[in-house]
């Protein structure tokens, strides 16, 4: 478990310089951007003292100088604190716990999906290569990969939903569906979600693809796979329990890096459809200039990216007997 | 990953290391172009570059100039038809490249600066300065960039190219900063650069004429994939309204296309075109960066090619014989 508590303390750190983060931006952007709210927002601001003294520990000011203001602001924000929004008058926890269980619905089914698609592809390409899996799936997922998020969504959307009609272009459940846990409402948000999800699966399976293909194709000429061949033990056995096996775990360390760019896949996803959550609403957000949800909402990525890997790190303990034992 | 291109020379001394500062260059080239997915790459990559140099020559028209009716269809006036503005999309495609590329390319300079500095630094000195340097790089590997550069977007209030060029670059070197670490890492203790050492060589001729040159393969497929990420960023700001609306880009004119609900009108060659454009500029780099990659490791390297035939030839992957 020396290995978890590593990663634990890593994780720690992280966060904390993702807040610190949070705290220097706004003080080291030229110009105030309090100065710029107080503009925007005039009145609904200025006749609220109590979100004017927010909004200086959150920016910045003169009154503060900046090593007294970064304790509080840690405080502030390790404790739930995050602020009201500009824009709508609310505390930002309430705005993010409408909006981010949408967006968990998307990138769990969609990344898992596409993690599970990718990798066996993967396996099939490199254990017969040439083979159709290669030929088509290996340039085809690439193809697909090349086009970017947005690009990908506005094809669905036209070709997929306005043309063919076959989905829903656009939020996450109708007009007429009252949010709630009920039978209709579930189906009606489950037909909304059919779409995105299936954008998310194509621009991110190809990655997962490739990393495993490449690393399977080194593995397949490993003396052991051989051997399991001379043991007579049947093909599919040895491309899942030796080869597969074996290369699954250098995809996976490079997990940290591809789920936090494609959490950037989501936000674009999300705008396209007008998929009201987390990705929707850092637009929104940002090109309001409602600073405090804007960075709440960058805090709440950085945390969903680090709780993502530390789950794969679980993950690979579980397949890495080697990390285990240390 | 994968192996060098060219082999370290066996030999000690600094006559076999003088040889190989600059691996023969043409010989990696014409290795590169005889892969035809990357020679299918450069030719794109080449044509889209002179499209946009030469745009004034492929088209009369301005992009900013609204010069016909607005959201036509494509026709013999106007080739892909205009947007809702009356702008031609041919021309703001012709033009448009001109932003997106430049940018992408000045934030890839920025990152790959950067990556190399810090990976090369961090690899060679190890100790504290590696530990320091490993640590930022893992943090910001973790904090997801494109939340990030939607804030620091957001604090800008007006992002115009330039800006955009160096925010972009400025959180785009973690992850080639750690492959390069890695690989240099790996190089550190081989014996031509143990040989370089003994014989007195000075940190700096050892990291840039002895470490960098044997990993040039892996420091191209790095400006390939940074150059991917930087046209993706640059588009998707622009598209989400961060960038200078004004300006004629693949992305301004994706931003006007969903924008007013140009899109849910049927107006599909708005956003077909620019985004056809941006794609095949990723599509053509993801070409060369695969024969760069079968350069750089020689068991990706097919002995005989297959029979060609337009789709294989195209997108088939070797098959080992």
């Amino acid at each position: 478990m020396r290995f978890i508590a590593r990663r634990l303390v890593f994780y720690v750190i992280a966060f904390w310089a993702a807040i610190t983060l949070n705290f220097l931006l706004p003080r080291l952007m030229p110009g105030s951007p309090l100065d710029g709210l107080i503009l925007r927002y005039g009145t609904a601001i200025q006749n609220n003292p109590d979100l004017i003294k927010q909004l200086k520990a959150a920016l910045g000011s003169e009154d503060e100088p900046i090593w007294s203001a970064y304790p509080a602001y840690l405080h502030d924000t390790l404790t739930g604190n995050l602020g009201t929004s500009t824009a709508q008058q609310v505390p930002v926890t309430e705005i993010i716990g409408k909006t981010l269980p949408y967006s968990i619905v998307l990138v769990g089914i969609g990344f898992i999906l596409s993690f599970v698609i990718g990798t066996f592809l993967g396996m099939l390409a490199a254990w017969r290569r040439g083979g159709v899996t290669d030929r088509v799936g290996t340039p085809g997922l690439m193809a697909l990969q090349s086009f970017p998020a947005f690009f990908l969504s506005l094809v669905a959307v036209y070709f997929l939903g306005l043309k063919l009609g076959w989905f829903p272009i656009q939020h996450a459940y109708s007009n007429d569906s009252n949010p709630g846990v009920s039978w209709s409402f579930l189906s009606d948000w489950f037909r909304h979600a059919q779409l995105p999800i299936l954008v998310i699966i194509a621009i991110s399976a190809g990655g997962w693809l490739l990393g495993m293909r490449n690393v399977m194709i080194t593995t397949v000429q490993e003396d052991y796979v051989t051997m399991a061949h001379a043991k007579g033990l049947k093909d599919r056995k040895v491309m899942r329990g030796y080869a597969a096996r074996n290369a699954i775990l250098p995809p996976l360390t490079g997990f940290a890096a591809f789920f936090a760019s494609a959490v950037g896949g989501l936000i674009l996803v999300e705008v396209v459809f007008s998929y009201p959550g987390v990705g929707l609403t850092i637009q929104q957000a940002a090109l309001g200039h409602d600073y405090p949800l804007v960075q709440a909402l960058l805090l709440v990525f950085a945390f969903t990216v680090l709780l993502a890997n530390f789950i794969m790190d679980c993950v690979y303990v579980i397949l890495d007997p080697r990390v285990r034992a240390s | 990953m994968g192996e060098i291109s060219q082999p370290a020379p066996v030999g000690v001394g600094p006559a076999p290391a003088r040889r190989n500062r600059l691996p023969a260059m043409p010989e990696s080239i014409r290795l590169l172009m005889r892969n035809r997915m990357a020679a299918v790459g450069v030719f794109l990559l080449g044509a889209i570059v002179a499209i946009t140099i030469l745009a004034p020559l492929l088209t009369s028209q301005d992009p900013t100039n609204p010069h016909s009716l607005p959201g036509q269809p494509p026709s013999w006036t106007d080739p892909l038809g205009t947007t809702d503005q009356g702008y031609s999309v041919y021309a703001q495609v012709m033009y448009g490249g001109r932003i997106s590329l430049v940018v992408a390319a000045v934030a890839t300079l920025i990152a790959m600066t950067i990556s190399i500095t810090l990976g090369l630094l961090a690899a060679y000195s190890g100790g504290i300065v590696d530990d320091v340097i490993n640590l930022v790089t893992n943090i910001f590997l973790v904090i997801p960039t494109l939340p990030l550069l939607i804030v620091i977007s957001s604090f800008l209030n007006k992002t115009g190219p330039w800006v955009m060029a160096f925010i972009i670059g400025l959180t785009s070197w973690a992850i080639e900063t750690r492959i390069l670490r890695g690989q240099a890492l790996t190089l550190r203790n081989r014996d031509f650069i143990l040989a370089a050492r003994v014989s007195g060589e000075s940190t700096r001729r050892i990291v840039f004429s002895e470490l960098m040159p044997n990993m040039l393969s892996r420091i191209a497929a790095g400006f390939a994939f940074v150059f991917i990420q930087a046209i993706f960023y640059e588009a998707a700001l622009e598209f989400l309204g961060f960038g200078d609306a004004n300006k004629v880009s693949w992305g301004t004119t994706l931003f006007w296309a969903t924008n007013n609900s140009t899109l849910l009108q049927g107006e599909w060659w708005h956003f077909l075109f620019p985004g056809l454009a941006i794609s095949l500029t990723i599509l053509a780099i993801v070409f060369i960066n695969y024969g760069i990659d079968e350069l750089g490791d020689p068991r990706l390297r097919a002995t005989k090619p297959p029979r060609p035939g337009l789709f294989t030839r195209l997108f088939r992957p070797r098959s080992v014989t």
